[in-house]
């Protein structure tokens, strides 16, 4: 296991706060996320893993009555308080849902608009991110014959990758997976993992997951929630065979759900 | 002992007849159901089909004819029309309907909206046409004209058309909105470039339930339009604006005016009449069904997907 | 999840499966022992008939951490213990077996002329005897620093080792006729010199499967050797 250069933080969380209405679903969650890794966010259900996911890019705006305070940084720029565009940080920032969620489009549709909506309209441009971003997936071979077909007839899995080419097509830094296998086949999740581990190279990657051999396969930092708080944290190895707090060691060993 | 059993047989007995007497009452329901559906059957054929063979068993050949006294120009007029009032009433219906389900917030404000919309919907049509007529004719001296009435038309479709996008925008899967603001669009170009066009069928099935209803209008119509119509097919004719059929100020009398005006009018011009009614009717249901199939035709294609 | 019934007391079981066999380990030291001062041969036998059944043990225990490894997918400290424990028997029986090697030396050395035993052969015996039993009493508590004394505990032994090997030649310079015998007893204490490594390694595990941090106490006697001319 050979060690890069020392990574800085990509986010750098302080104090946060996270409450929907009256109800505090975030406490003081202090955390730092390394460049170009993998970091497995796990814990039971309900415990603010997806929550705390979601405030990496600001989609917990469209929630009603959630308010936040702490600091987020995004390389140093809060991206709450330092007016950085919720536009831009969702470009900076993509994000991979549990369900695939393509657009009822074409593939080639599907792929071509984030950068549609960015202002890329030449079509000469707009082949090379299709096919740039559907062969970094490696599902080029497979689509190039049909990405005039409607991405509603692809498979679970194939979805899926399509919709991570489509968040790679606007050249992301960071992109935040949600459950992305859940709803997969054994066989589909194993492609998607040999995906995101190939992708760290270009990547940041924080990834939801309730499935710890998933995280301890392929994340190199893992950070345990329960019920709001983040109760520990580390490098995957050391969680998943050395865990410090004994509450990270009843859940992981699966003696509490 | 055999007290015991006969007891024990009688019970059975009375249990059994009870199931008896329950199946047959909810036979006799059953076929006073299918009685009732069967009715409603009946009276849209025999009301359909009286009117249909009834106009055009009486119809003259000279009656088809684009002039004053055939009901060609007055069918034109009907179409003519209803396209006019949903230029004006789809944009705006549908920008409404974009606003109720994408924009308006949980308030007060939204609900009193809602209120009117609803309401708008359930005006008489003769009120709207009355308002048409003191409003558009009589503040601005103008005389009837097809445009006046294409935009009572339009009031009484607006609603429709409302709620028709709202109901299509709100049945969307959130996944779509979330996926498309979670790469970074704004608001308008989600609802532009992903949900509209997601929702486009729906919205065409509406577009059409709102045309057909358009054409059966009368009472909007009476005081709006003008109920005779003088139009010219020969362009050389089109000097005088008021003989061209595309110009919108001009009279225009749709076929439920010329049944109107055929029965008040004279006697004699009940043929005309019955035709342009079977007509109204046979252009009313095509478009209802046409409307039906296409939504079928929608659900298979998003239903087959999932 | 289910509260894994089944997986834990499986854990358990195997946890005191290798806690008896360590008991029984500690026995045949014990047995060895006193055979080795009366010389008595019958108990010799018996100690050599009884390593079977440790092998056994360590058969048993093997496949029963085999096989919950493969169903369970065990992780932090569950699989510290699974891992120790399959590292840590093999150290005991080893251990066993040195018994039973004294054994045969004892019944060679009953045939021959009483000799002298090297002076401080008994006090290494008791050494590594009370070495096995600290280790077993720290794997019974999970005790990590009865575990790192006995660690430390293995440098006396050597020292013993050396002690005994020059009275060992010192008696055969005066007494040349008893060569026998103390070849006979420079092996032995050759044996409890080895036992104590293998129980040095067995509390390795034993530490390991507290802390969580890997350090098997491998003997340094080679690296200081090799410093030497």
């Amino acid at each position: 296991m050979s060690e890069k250069k020392a990574t800085s933080a990509k986010f750098y969380v302080h104090d946060l706060d996270l409450f929907y209405g009256s109800f505090q679903a975030l406490k003081k969650i202090n955390f730092q996320i390394a460049a170009n890794r993998i970091t497995a966010l796990i814990g039971p259900s309900g415990c603010g893993k997806s929550t705390f996911l979601k405030t990496l890019n600001r989609m917990n705006d469209f929630v009603e009555g959630c308010k936040i305070t702490g600091d987020v940084q995004l390389d140093g720029r809060d991206i709450y308080t330092s007016g950085m565009s919720e536009i831009e940080l969702r470009q900076r920032v993509g994000m991979v849902f549990q369900q695939p969620n393509p657009f009822p489009k074409t593939i080639y549709d599907n792929v071509a608009y984030g950068p549609r909506i960015r202002g890329v309209h030449r079509k000469s441009e707009l082949d090379e991110i299709v096919e740039t971003s559907l062969r970094e997936v490696g599902i080029w071979d497979e689509f190039k014959d049909r990405l005039n077909k409607s991405a509603l007839g692809l498979s679970g899995g194939q979805q899926q990758r399509l919709c991570i080419a489509r968040t790679i097509a606007v050249h992301p830094e960071v992109i935040l997976m949600d459950e992305p296998t859940s709803a997969l086949d054994p066989i589909s999740t194993m492609k998607i993992e040999d995906l995101a581990v190939e992708m760290k190279e270009k990547y940041t990657i924080v990834i939801v997951t309730h499935n710890m051999q998933q995280a301890n396969r392929i994340s190199d930092t893992t950070a345990f929630f329960l019920l709001g708080e983040l109760i520990e944290s580390g490098p995957t190895q050391d969680i998943f065979l050395n865990p410090q707090n004994k509450k990270t060691e009843e859940y992981i060993t699966g003696r509490f759900g | 002992m055999t007290e015991v059993k006969n007891e024990k047989k009688a019970r059975v007995e009375v249990s059994q007849s009870l199931i008896r007497r329950a199946r047959a009452v909810d036979n006799i329901w059953t076929v006073v159901f299918y009685l009732v559906a069967l009715f409603f059957l009946l009276l849209l054929f025999a009301f359909a089909g009286y009117v249909i063979i009834k106009g055009f068993t009486g119809a003259k050949p000279e009656m088809f004819r684009f002039d004053r006294n055939g009901v060609g120009n007055y069918f034109f007029n009907t179409v003519y029309l209803v396209f006019l009032s949903l230029l004006i009433s789809v944009p705006i219906g549908v920008m409404g309907g974009i606003y109720m389900a994408e924009y308006a917030k949980d308030n007060a404000f939204t609900k009193f909206l809602r209120i009117a919309i609803e309401t708008l919907s359930s005006l008489p049509s003769i009120v709207v046409g009355l308002f048409g007529y003191l409003i558009f004719l009589v503040a601005t001296k103008s005389q009837p004209n097809l445009l006046v009435g294409a935009i009572c038309v339009a009031i009484l479709s607006l609603p429709l058309m409302t709620t028709t996008t709202e109901d299509a925008l709100r049945s969307l899967p959130p996944s779509y909105k979330l996926g498309s603001m979670g790469m970074g669009a704004t608001l308008r170009q989600t609802i532009q470039s992903v949900l509209i066009p997601a929702c486009v069928p729906r919205i065409i099935t509406g577009v059409i339930l709102a045309a057909g209803r358009g054409f059966g209008e009368a009472a909007a119509l009476l005081y709006t339009t003008g109920s005779d119509t003088n139009i010219k097919w020969n362009p050389a004719a089109w000097v005088n604006p008021s003989l061209n059929p595309f110009n919108p100020l001009r009279r225009g009398g749709t076929l439920s005016l010329k049944i109107w005006t055929s029965f008040t009018a004279s006697v004699g011009a009940e043929d005309v009449a019955n035709l342009s009614s079977a007509i109204l009717m046979i252009m009313v249901l095509s478009f209802s069904i046409l409307a039906h199939y296409l939504e079928g035709r929608i659900k298979k294609k998003m239903g087959d997907t999932k | 999840m289910p509260t894994r019934k089944e997986y834990d007391e499986e854990l358990k079981v195997i946890n005191d499966l290798v806690e008896a066999m360590g008991q029984q380990v500690l026995l045949a030291i014990d047995r060895t022992n006193v055979a080795l001062k009366n010389l008595d041969v019958v108990s010799a036998n018996a100690i050599m008939k009884n390593d079977a059944m440790i092998d056994a043990m360590e058969t048993e225990i093997e496949e029963r951490c085999i096989k919950i490894v493969v169903k369970q997918q065990p992780i932090a400290s569950d699989w510290r213990k699974l891992a120790s424990y399959m590292r840590m028997i093999g150290d005991l029986e080893r251990i066993a077996d040195n018994c039973s090697d004294i054994a045969i030396y004892i019944k060679k050395l009953a045939k021959l002329k009483k000799a002298a035993a090297p002076s401080r052969l008994e006090e290494a015996f008791s050494d590594m005897r009370k070495m096995v039993a600290d280790t077993v009493t720290a794997f019974h508590n999970t005790d990590i620093s009865l575990a790192e004394e006995v660690v430390k505990a293995d440098d006396v032994i050597d020292d013993l080792f050396e002690k005994n090997a020059e009275d060992i030649k010192k008696g055969i310079q005066e007494n040349i006729d008893d060569l026998d015998a103390y070849l006979i007893y420079l092996g032995i204490d050759k044996y409890v010199e080895r036992m104590a490594d293998h129980v040095t390694a067995v509390a390795s595990w034993v530490s390991f499967i507290a802390k969580g941090e890997l350090n098997i106490m491998f003997t340094d006697r080679y690296t200081k050797e090799s410093e030497t001319k």
